[in-house]
């Protein structure tokens, strides 16, 4: 891989990060890699490696650790938190990465594909036909598509701009 | 009578701090609270870095007579009262002395106990212990030969059952004993309570306490242990299967969110594990999970350099156990791969408190040492706490031995200690029932008078208790006594004794008399704290420093790391030496020639414009510092954004310039060329970086490091050093980071591992952390004063661990640089620790002769001076005008090479004259 220059490196980017909740913590590792070695999601896909993030965002590598999916694939099991020695809170600085990415602009496509699904839905999956027969058979009441208010949050929350052909 | 000076605990730091006031004219009462003597160090065998115990060495030097046997065993002195299984209840603070209650909790066995163990083997009550993490009985004592050598009962388990009462043939054993309380005037409490390991229960992903064969550090040294239950070998707790692929696991239960501070003997404990599983087992194959080594003592680098083992720099995430209870440990490694591995045993190397009584903070109390730390640190720790105390000159020595006058006709018998009979046909046989209390003296010493008898040979069960109880009223050359434990030939050793004490000769050698004066080589901080120590004692101190102000190496400091100003340490120090009428400092003068010997000391010294100068003294500290390593490493001196740590501290004040920083760590150390760590440039790169930090915020600093070494307390600032986002990269010593400058520009390329890429700064500044090399006149005062030096150039102790003040001269003391690199607070401990040690050894007045020591007989020698050459401890010399050769006692150690050197049988060692030996063998 290339070598990492100084321009490379944003001085700034830890101390943003460790005002994000969840973030205060971050230099504080060690690097011992008891998160690593105790992650279930580690177990199973390789790339996700919470030193090696916890290290880049040290170094100040921003658009590597945003601009990547492995700050999203965190399960949230807090393992990890529960058992550094450094009382680095590992789970919410995962969380605190992914709000910092938002705000930035990098998100992962999968969240992309939910924002759009709430935007013109309302809700994260389709309601069809087949389902309000269902509940009219149990007598339960019918669903409608009602992504206005939806669309107002996202307007006055702005997350309007991660909606696909909106921007 | 004075009031006693109490000091609770007695493990390796009470005991060696009660040695140190009794002989410092001080009554001490030595309270321990479990049954026996010796404390955590009683369960550890050896010791790091020389894997050798040598806690005998503990007794003062020159009252080495005394120190026959382990002191973790037994513990004799006329000063010093021992008082076990009680504790200190309540202090309580009174204008000039503490009023102490002590809880004495009951023994249930007496002094009559003849530790014959047959209560033991009746007793029908187990319970766990936690000396050996075994089984023990109701009643039961730790291992052979331990101190006091009586059995005890532990009553929380005991049923009363009586069986032992039953079986104990001297009616030792009393069931109804009651706990007692008892209150003491004291004049001062010191507290040597020892250290705790930490409850690690929080950890449960590592599963101590579930599963079988996952242990802690201390119960894998019993089982090392040649007295332990598994006879040395080890086992899997499980199903008793030997153990061979062994994990050890570094910071359980420190360093982390609970503990902050590090503890700072469990990676040197790891090693020495290590070592001695390997000479137990050389097909083990240990590994050790870690994050940095922290072998930052004198020797230990060397130490953790030839030790093998499978070295991981990681901290595991879980251990889960299989069906066959072998431990997984799941972690990852430096490049970020996932391993489960499977094991036979897992030893978690558990952290440690210091254990703090409720009463440590009162006036009239003092804690010897405040962290927990390696016995030689803890040593100099709670000498120095007492060196405030001084000395009592005119109290009086220990009464000395009456012993018989030589003409006499020398009238032997046999003491019979004991109920078992003994018959011997051509001597007298005195029986007496034990030899323990005052009593039992006085009726030997009647029956002796009676039977008009000055030597005898005594036979006893408990010689470790007798040997000092009878040295106390007799001269050791007047009896010999004899193990009937251990002696499969009774009667045979017996005759054997009755020749030998027939024929020996009694010592004799020079007697020297101490003066109350001391010199100290150096007037850096550790020489000045010294000689304060020294002269507020009523001690005349010479100090001399070669160069022409006082400091030393302080002087290349502003401040210490928890924000001591050094130079106002090292103004306050001055001024006060230079108030001192009996202190006379020497600036610009250096030491030409030392005659004499320990305790007599003629030292001639030379100034730039002065003639020379004759000082006589009786005790020489050597402070002569060290000095700092220049580099040659990383573009050194090929650009002036390229400085030392001690350059950039001068100039941090002055305000640096810098965006981006960089600083490496260990340069020109911790290699072939300089195989030690310096101790101290990590906290140093520490200081400066946060001093940077807090001067410019924006500053980015790296510290590029091989181990960090904030042992202690220090870890605190490592821990801040981070949070206040200064970034650690780690490097191998084989692969270090590359600097090259480029049209004014630094290049600084290195790996970071964790990362796996290599990375390309470009410091404004690059700052060295340059270790610390001994002072090159080392070799010319080591020679004057006939000390050895280690093999890297400091000066060597008696020993590392147990006397590391001490040199093998009586009267010559090491304090700061000169013993090995430390930072400026442990000099300062190290400088009191010394001076205290020469107190107690400026008040002997006559150095006592020793029993054991060589002698010329006159009239056969021809003072041709093959002993002088042979002598490894240069205790001899020949006196040119009588053509005799002379020996120093002080420095004798009974060796024995002269007396088989000598062509002309001139010279014997006391009580092994050639023909109380030839007499002894006559009859095999």
């Amino acid at each position: 891989m290339e070598t990492i220059k100084v321009k490379d490196l944003d001085r700034t980017f830890k101390y943003r990060v460790m005002k994000e909740p969840g973030g205060e913590n971050l230099t504080r590792c060690f690097a011992c890699g008891t998160c690593t070695a105790s992650c279930p999601v580690r177990e199973v896909d390789e790339k996700f490696n919470p030193r090696k993030i916890i290290r880049m965002a040290i170094l100040g590598m921003k658009k590597e650790v945003l601009d990547h999916e492995f700050v999203w694939l965190c399960s949230g099991c807090y393992l990890c938190q529960e058992r550094c020695p450094q009382d680095v809170k590992i789970t919410d600085l995962m969380t605190a990465f992914r709000n910092i990415a938002v705000a930035e602009g990098f998100i992962h496509p999968s969240f992309v594909a939910q924002v759009d699904f709430l935007y013109k839905l309302g809700r994260l999956y389709e309601v069809t036909d087949f389902d309000n027969k269902k509940r009219e058979k149990l007598g339960l009441p019918l669903i409608k598509q009602m992504p206005e208010e939806i669309r107002e949050i996202f307007k006055q929350t702005g997350v309007d701009k991660f909606v696909e052909g909106e921007q | 009578m004075s009031k006693k000076i109490i000091v609770e605990g007695a493990g390796i730091v009470g005991i060696n701090t009660a040695l140190s006031l009794a002989q410092k004219g001080y009554r001490v009462l030595l309270v321990e609270k479990e049954p026996y003597i010796g404390g955590k160090l009683s369960q550890l065998d050896y010791q790091f870095p020389n894997d050798a115990c040598g806690m005998c060495q503990v007794y003062p030097f020159i009252d080495s007579d005394i120190a026959q046997f382990c002191l973790r065993r037994g513990l004799f002195h006329p000063y010093i009262e021992v008082m076990t299984n009680a504790r200190i209840d309540n202090v309580e603070e009174k204008d000039s002395y503490v009023k102490v209650t002590i809880f004495k909790k009951a023994r249930g066995v007496n002094n009559n106990c003849i530790n014959c163990g047959k209560c033991t083997d009746a007793c029908p009550v187990i319970s766990d212990e936690n000396f050996n993490y075994s089984k023990r009985k109701a009643v039961y004592h730790k291992y052979e030969r331990n101190f006091p050598d009586i059995y005890t009962i532990d009553f929380e388990s005991c049923t009363k059952c009586g069986a032992c009462v039953e079986v104990c043939p001297v009616s030792a054993i009393n069931l109804e004993d009651k706990d007692e309380y008892e209150e003491i005037e004291a004049e001062h409490v010191f507290v040597a309570t020892g250290i705790r390991e930490r409850d690690i229960s929080y950890l449960g992903e590592f599963g101590y306490g579930k599963y079988k064969n996952v242990i802690i550090s201390t119960h894998f040294e019993r089982m090392l242990s040649g007295t332990g239950v598994t006879d040395g070998i080890v086992k899997r707790p499980s199903d008793s299967k030997i153990a061979r692929k062994i994990a050890f696991i570094q910071c359980m239960g420190s360093r982390d969110r609970e503990k902050v501070e590090c503890s700072s003997i469990c990676c040197m404990f790891t090693l020495k594990e290590i070592r001695l599983l390997r000479k137990s087992d050389p097909l083990a194959e240990p590994t050790v999970f870690y994050m940095d080594m922290r072998a930052f003592g004198k020797g230990e680098y060397q130490y953790a350099q030839s030790t093998v083992f499978r070295g991981i720099r990681a901290r595991p995430g879980k251990i889960v156990e299989d069906e066959q209870h072998n431990p997984v440990i799941s972690y990852i490694d430096e490049h970020g791969n996932k391993v489960n591995e499977k094991f036979d045993l897992v030893v978690l190397s558990v952290g440690t408190d210091i254990v703090l009584p409720q009463h440590a903070f009162l006036n009239g109390v003092t804690m010897l040492y405040d962290t927990p730390q390696e016995i030689s640190d803890a040593l100099i720790s709670a000498e120095a706490s007492i060196s405030s105390i001084g000395i009592r000159w005119k109290e009086n020595e220990p009464a000395n031995t009456d012993s018989p006058s030589k003409e006499e006709e020398r009238n032997i018998a046999i003491v019979n200690v004991g109920t078992q009979p003994f018959n011997f046909e051509n001597c007298k046989v005195l029986n007496i029932d034990s030899l323990k209390t005052d009593k039992d003296i006085e009726k030997l010493k009647m029956l002796l008078t009676k039977n008009s008898i000055n030597y005898f040979v005594v036979i006893d069960d408990s010689i470790y208790t007798t040997m000092p109880i009878l040295k106390k009223h007799w001269d050791p050359l007047s009896f010999y006594v004899v193990d009937r434990s251990t002696s499969s030939n009774l009667k045979f050793i017996v005759s054997s004794a009755i020749k030998k004490l027939k024929y020996l000769e009694k010592s004799r050698g020079l007697s020297i008399t101490v003066k109350k004066t001391a010199l100290i080589i150096g007037a850096g901080i550790s020489g000045m704290t010294a000689g304060l120590v020294l002269s507020d004692n009523g001690v005349d101190v010479h100090i001399v420093e070669k160069t022409n102000r006082s400091g030393g190496n302080a002087l290349n400091f502003t401040e210490t790391i928890d924000g001591r100003s050094t130079s106002t340490a090292i103004q306050s120090l001055t001024e006060q030496v230079e108030r001192k009428k009996n202190i006379h400092i020497w600036y610009e003068h250096e030491i030409e020639d030392v005659k004499g010997f320990p305790g007599s000391y003629i030292v001639k010294i030379k100034g730039k414009t002065d003639t020379q100068r004759t000082l006589e003294v009786s005790a020489v500290i050597i402070a002569a510092g060290a000095v700092a390593y220049t580099p040659v490493e990383y573009e050194y001196g090929k650009s002036n954004r390229i400085v030392t740590q001690m350059e950039l501290e001068k100039e941090i004040k002055n305000g640096i310039d810098a965006k981006t920083v960089v600083m490496i760590q260990c340069v020109g150390f911790r290699n072939k060329t300089h195989p030690w760590c310096s101790r101290v440039c990590c906290s140093d790169a520490i200081k400066n970086a946060l001093r940077l930090k807090s001067n410019s915020p924006q500053t980015e600093i790296f510290i590029l490091y091989r181990d960090i070494m904030t042992y202690g307390k220090l870890e605190k600032y490592y821990r801040e050093a981070r949070e206040k986002g200064i970034i650690f990269i780690r490097f191998n010593e084989e692969t270090p980071p590359s600097v090259s400058i480029d049209n004014a520009k630094i290049n600084v390329r290195f790996r970071d591992n964790i990362i796996d890429r290599e990375i390309l700064l470009n410091p404004d500044l690059l700052v060295l952390s340059t270790g610390i090399i001994p002072n090159p006149s080392n070799k010319k005062i080591a020679k004057l004063f006939d000390i050895p030096l280690d093999e890297n150039g400091f000066f060597m102790p008696a020993n590392i661990k147990f006397n590391p003040v001490e040199t093998l001269h009586p009267g010559v003391y090491l304090a700061g640089l000169s013993h090995s690199p430390r930072s400026i607070d442990e000099s300062e401990k190290m400088a009191k620790a010394a001076a205290s040690k020469a107190l107690s050894f400026l008040k002997n007045r006559k150095l006592p002769l020793k029993e054991w020591s060589t002698y010329v007989k006159e009239r056969k020698c021809t003072g041709c001076g093959i002993c002088v050459n042979v002598c490894p401890y240069n205790a001899r010399f020949v006196d040119e005008e009588e053509k005799i050769a002379v020996v120093i006692t002080s420095l004798c150690q009974g060796c024995g090479v002269c007396t088989s050197a000598c062509p002309s049988n001139a010279t014997e060692l006391a009580g092994f004259e050639s023909k109380a030996i030839m007499e002894t063998l006559s009859k095999i």
